[in-house]
């Protein structure tokens, strides 16, 4: 009976280690996707003479990283929004103002769609565009009380 | 799915209804459908391959769960692929990249493989007719998305790597934008359905 037991202790550890282990793979490979896809996504947002860095994570379903883009004049937030209908789904840019205020939408992307590609026009006929955009500011709004938090 | 000891594969899409919610729901274009449909493909031929020698090593009570995890991995890293491939049409797919995990052609896999008294007890017979009912998903789902979007919207969208795949507009106006929605999708696979029984019924009476 105790021999029995040990076997089986022994099976589950060996298959628990096997799959804690494929989890590690599969962990090591999102981190290798997630990097490109920072870099992919900063080289989409920033334009020629700015600089952009990963600012925070949110677990948003319209959008998951905020960047930072220094430039000259001064510092501005943005973010790739994903908006879904039921004619598909939509890759818009978003930058707002250090207070949380929209500054501006471009289009990047969609998939099967004739639908607009004015990101304003977007945003006006898709539902629930508009509460990603609140969101994304009272992300904003978070993220510089945090970095006011930790400068005082 | 009897035909299948008559020497004829039949279409796991049309002929078996196999999957058919998530397939109308994330293929509204051909991109979108392609990829979906190697995405089931390629988890089906992963699980039927790795399910033997998983139950010649591996305990029955583990089995369940070990091979879960299993097409979990593989449709997670399916889901990467085309994340970083293709971020529009990973957004277009959403949920339903995971969800392949679970997709009725993997499910069919794993009981194709555990079922040898069932489906014939010739491994490598079994893994090569899961093979070509995975590659004929495949073909179903990227033509069923096409002709939605082509019918839908007038327009071809291909599955093209960067932010926005690349879409051919053929017709300047969208004749039938019902197609696009879940309720023109099964609409239209109805009717491919009897399309496809017809020939299917037509052609074994030749072939008698």
């Amino acid at each position: 009976m105790a021999r029995d037991r040990r076997e089986r202790m022994i099976e589950n550890l060996a298959v628990a280690s096997a799959l804690g282990f494929l989890a590690l793979v599969v962990a090591a490979i999102s981190l290798a996707v997630d990097s490109r896809e920072v870099a992919d996504e900063v080289r989409v947002l920033v334009s020629a003479g700015a600089e952009g860095n990963l600012e925070g994570r949110c677990d948003d379903p319209s959008f998951c990283r905020m960047y930072r883009i220094q430039s000259e004049a001064g510092y501005i937030y943005a973010t790739i929004l994903t908006l879904r209908s039921t004619q598909g789904a939509f890759l818009v840019g978003a930058t707002f103002s250090s207070k949380g205020e929209l500054q501006g939408l471009r289009y990047i992307g969609s998939c099967a769609s004739r639908q607009a590609s004015d990101p304003r026009e977007l945003v006006d006929a898709i539902p629930g565009a508009s509460d990603a955009l609140s969101r994304a500011s009272v992300f904003i709004h978070a993220l510089e009380t945090h970095q006011a938090g930790r400068t005082s | 799915m009897s035909e299948v000891r008559e020497g004829f594969v039949p279409n796991p899409v049309l002929a078996g209804l196999m999957g058919i919610c998530p397939l109308i729901a994330a293929s509204r274009s051909l991109a979108e459908g392609a990829i979906y449909g190697l995405g089931t493909a390629i988890c089906a031929i992963a699980l039927g391959a790795i399910a033997p020698p998983l139950r010649a090593t591996v305990a029955d009570r583990l089995q369940a769960p070990a091979t879960l995890a299993i097409s979990a991995a593989v449709s997670t890293l399916f889901a990467f692929c085309v994340r970083a491939y293709s971020p529009a049409i990973a957004a277009g797919l959403w949920i339903y990249l995971p969800l392949l995990s679970v997709s009725g052609l993997s499910l069919y896999a794993l009981r194709r493989t555990s079922l040898p008294g069932r489906y014939g007890p010739d491994a490598s017979l079994r893994f090569a007719t899961l093979s070509l009912e995975s590659i004929l998903f495949f073909l179903t789902a990227a033509f069923v998305g096409g002709l939605r979007e082509f019918i839908g919207l007038g327009s071809l969208t291909l599955p093209t790597p960067g932010p926005s795949p690349l879409r051919i507009d053929a017709i300047a106006f969208p004749p039938m934008r019902l197609l696009v929605s879940p309720a023109g999708g099964f609409m239209l696979l109805g009717l491919l359905v009897a399309v496809y029984r017809a020939l299917a019924r037509s052609g074994r009476r030749l072939w008698r």
